[in-house]
């Protein structure tokens, strides 16, 4: 297409100055950005406003939508051009004119005078980037109020709606998994990305209901009934120690867990505690005090008296005659099947899993030496151990038998059983009872000799009773089964050459069943100091290295009531 | 350094120069002396005391905008203002890294933290160019306006028409059409990389040319070089050696106008981001402190 443009300018006289130009192309452009043909400097105009082209023999206007176009008076975005149409766009006038030959079509285009010219030239150089349409003001605005209400406005306004909150938290959109800290623990996995399962009410810290929810079951307490928790309301949050969203603090393992109420224990408890204050294991840590039940209590877990290990009055009152010496004497001891030399393992033995020691039962550690026979003629013979009415039972069934071989008692007969008299003499009325009454005389002497002279004194207290029937009596042994029961010590992780036995139980030099071999604080300062320690070329040990915070020997752990002036 | 930038961060400055490392160096000091149990954090004691005075800081830094703006303000001149800004600013950064213990992730926490860093980077980079580019645009300049330099081309503009008025159509025609399709300014593309945007209709056998890009008048220039070439007629060789010279004067008075335009872009264009990341980091600042307390 080819078109002729007829620029004109009204000089202020009256006289028309004209300037053309011929336009090759597509389509004859117009607008107010600099790619087009036709460029207007008028703010009305749309950068890409029409484009004036040929369709079959006709020449067309159409406007770029949304702009339209002013022809002969008439407002309109498409139209077929036609001799003598009047164009207006801005300040403009452009004339549909008669084209020479060659030309498609041709157009005057003139500024309106009737038009102020405020918009023409108007159109200020676009110098500063103010000018450009960039704006702080709008995108301040854009991003403050984007920002707030991702993170901050929706998340807590869906809060309060468990289906809208699982909605946004399902969504792309930011939901208050943006505001967690960091990841939870793996063992908290299974409560998910619902936050509201422990972050329970807003503007509220965790509470410990949260977390007994779960573990309330199986969770001890820490200090006994009646001793509070430590002067620090906090102290009972279980958040204090148990932070959740640092995995690798999940539990806390550091000093600073106990030493705030350990440093003073006397004054935290208000007098009541008798444990000493520990800060440090290395430098600031109490003698170790064994836990010994009290004489004569029957077993009940609170009737125990604590000792410490270097205390001149430590005796463990077992009522067993027993020496570690003899028993570890390295000439060996006599036995039945030669001399033997006894170690510590030969008696002691591992739990499964190593840390504390199988409990020492006669018939399992002390019988293949001390037996229990009581006729050399049948040594195999035992009797039981632990019983003894049982034993007198057994030496009399036995001596009875022994004495009335070969002649059955046609009297003694179990209910319901026929008896067959056998062909041959049978014994006399007179002379069973005097067999019987001399088995009952062996019974007596061989019992005597057995309870104060031979087997069971040799490693029991045995008084005689007036009993007629069971005229002797054996102390109850009582032996620990865990001297330090409140420490968590593991024998399994202490079996190296450098930790012998014998380095931390004195048991070559004991001769009597009543000491006590535990080691004290110094055996375990040899090789362990306190956690702040680090440069003493000892092993680090924090207070949870040996103790553990919730109890299994104390009640329940229950929700403390809420201190006054804290949220409810 | 231009003497301007010297009086903002130097002599005058200097006071809040060692106020800011003197927070800087005692924020470090607590952090090194406090034995956080369990991880640092903003959870611990210092960290709330860190976490509040860097809220305090970027809250007051962000009352620079409003200082600025008030003219009538007795508190403090804005100079002051602005070295205590930079400086204060500068501290944020470590008060802040420290408040999060050196601990981040995908969270709002950290996006505020982001947004601080970003901020104050801006802000440096706003610094460096202010100490930069004054002087180099002065030295551009040479003791004009930047007016005086856009009424030197509109007047080589009006030389130009007035001397191809007197040609062959085709060169009243390009010599308008370079005038009236000149561009100054232009996007901020154009403004930031010193692109000249400006095109020109030329006149071509049979008719005239869509518009050509004519970046600093080189189309232009090309064309008039192109019929001087072709011209036998010594008068006409005249006139149009005559348009070339003023097109030439032109195209330099045009390149000193687009890098002062450039220089002022880059001094504008930082602030750009500075302040709107701003105001994004004050909603992040809301929503991570709020979100702390929500979820306590």
């Amino acid at each position: 297409m080819r078109a002729l443009i007829r620029f004109l300018t009204r000089a202020p006289g009256g006289a028309i100055e004209t300037r053309e130009r011929v336009f090759e192309g597509d389509a004859l452009t117009l607008g107010r950005a600099t790619d087009q043909v036709l460029q207007f400097k008028d703010r009305r105009v749309a950068f890409q406003h029409a484009r004036v082209y040929r369709r079959d023999e006709r020449i067309v206007l159409s406007c770029r939508s949304p702009a339209t176009i002013v022809i002969n008076e008439a407002l309109v975005r498409d139209v077929e051009l036609s001799l003598g149409d009047v164009l207006r766009l801005g300040a403009n006038i452009l004339t549909i004119v008669a084209p020479p030959a060659g030309i498609d079509v041709a157009l005057t285009f003139e500024l309106d005078p009737s038009v102020a010219g405020s918009d023409v030239e108007a159109v200020d150089p676009r110098l500063r980037l103010r000018s450009v349409r960039l704006g702080k003001r709008g995108w301040s605005w854009l991003l403050f109020l984007g920002i707030l209400a991702a993170f901050l406005v929706v998340p807590f306004v869906m809060l309060s709606g468990k289906a809208s909150l699982e909605g946004l938290r399902a969504g792309p959109l930011p939901c208050d998994h943006a505001w967690s800290t960091g990841a939870l623990h793996e063992a908290h996995r299974t409560i998910g990305g619902r936050c509201d399962a422990c972050h329970q009410r807003p503007f509220v810290r965790v509470e410990n209901q949260a977390c007994l929810a779960c573990h309330g079951p199986a969770l001890h307490r820490h200090a006994s009934p009646g001793i509070a928790v430590g002067a620090d309301p906090d102290s009972a949050r279980c958040e204090r120690c148990h932070s959740s969203h640092e995995p690798a603090l999940l539990t806390r393992r550091d000093d600073a867990l106990c030493t705030p109420c350990h440093a003073d224990l006397k004054a935290v408890t208000a007098g009541r505690s008798t444990t000493g204050d520990a800060t440090d294991f290395g430098t600031r840590h109490p003698q170790f005090r064994v836990t010994l039940q009290v004489e004569g209590a029957s077993g009940d877990a609170d009737r125990l008296r604590r000792v410490p290990v270097d205390s001149p009055t430590l005796r463990e009152k077992s009522h067993l005659k027993f020496g570690h010496a003899q028993h570890l004497d390295p000439r060996g001891l006599k036995t039945q099947d030669g001399t033997r030399v006894l170690g510590c393992g030969d008696c002691h033995r591992p739990q499964p899993g190593g840390a504390r020691m199988q409990p020492i039962v006669m018939t399992e550690h002390c019988q293949g030496c001390h037996r229990l026979d009581f006729d050399p003629a049948f040594p195999d013979r035992q009797l039981p151990h632990g019983d003894v009415a049982g034993v007198l039972n057994t030496l009399l069934e036995y001596y009875s038998a022994r004495y009335l071989e070969g002649w059955p008692d046609p009297a003694a007969r179990g209910p319901g059983v026929r008896f067959t008299a056998t062909p041959g003499p049978a014994l006399a009325a007179a002379e069973r009872e005097r067999r019987l009454g001399i088995a009952k005389a062996r019974t007596q002497i061989v019992a005597r000799d057995l309870f104060a002279r031979r087997a069971c004194s040799v490693c029991h207290e045995v008084r005689q009773t007036p009993d007629a029937v069971v005229p002797w009596e054996v102390t109850p042994v009582h032996l620990a089964q865990a001297w330090f029961p409140a420490a968590s010590f593991d024998h399994s992780r202490h079996g190296t050459t450098l930790t012998a036995c014998t380095r931390c139980h004195a048991a070559q030099r004991s001769t009597q069943a009543d000491d006590v071999l535990m080691p004290g604080i110094e055996s375990c300062q040899r090789c362990h100091a306190g956690s702040a320690s680090s440069t003493s070329g000892k092993v680090a040990s924090g207070c949870p290295a040996c103790h553990v915070f919730h109890d299994s020997r104390r009640g329940r752990w229950v929700v403390p009531p809420a201190a006054p002036g804290r949220a409810p | 350094m231009s003497s301007v930038h010297e009086s903002v961060l130097g002599q005058m400055g200097r006071r809040y120069l060692w106020l800011a490392v003197g927070v800087v160096v005692a924020m470090f000091g607590l952090y090194g002396w406090q034995a956080p149990t369990g991880l640092p954090g903003g959870g611990t004691w210092l960290g709330y005391t860190l976490g509040t005075l860097a809220a305090l800081l970027i809250l007051w830094l962000l009352a620079l905008g409003a200082r600025k703006r008030s003219y009538a303000s007795k508190l403090g001149t804005v100079r002051g203002w602005v070295s205590a800004h930079v400086y204060l600013g500068l501290a944020v950064v470590p008060v802040a890294t420290l408040h999060a213990g050196f601990r981040f992730g995908w969270n709002v926490h950290t996006l505020a933290y982001a947004l601080t860093c970003a901020v104050v980077v801006l802000g440096i980079v706003g610094v460096v160019l202010y100490a930069r580019y004054p002087e180099r645009m002065s030295a551009n300049r040479q003791g004009r306006t930047r007016q005086q330099l856009v009424e030197e081309i509109a007047d080589l503009d009006a030389r130009a028409v007035r001397v191809a008025q007197a040609l062959p159509a085709e060169f009243d025609d390009a010599m308008r059409s370079a005038r009236d399709r000149l561009i100054l300014g232009g996007s901020a593309f154009d403004l930031l990389a010193g692109r000249d945007g400006s095109s020109v209709v030329l006149p071509r056998a049979g008719g005239s040319s869509g518009p050509l890009s004519n970046p600093y008048q080189a189309t232009l220039l090309a064309w008039l070089g192109d019929r001087l070439a072709r011209s036998e007629d010594g008068e006409l060789s005249a006139r149009v050696q005559e348009l070339l010279t003023l097109t030439s004067a032109k195209r330099g008075a045009l390149e000193r106008l687009k890098r002062d335009l450039r220089f002022q872009a880059w001094l504008d264009a930082w602030l750009y981001l500075h302040v709107p990341l701003s105001f994004g980091l004050l909603a992040a600042l809301l929503a991570h402190v709020a979100s702390v307390f929500i979820y306590w």
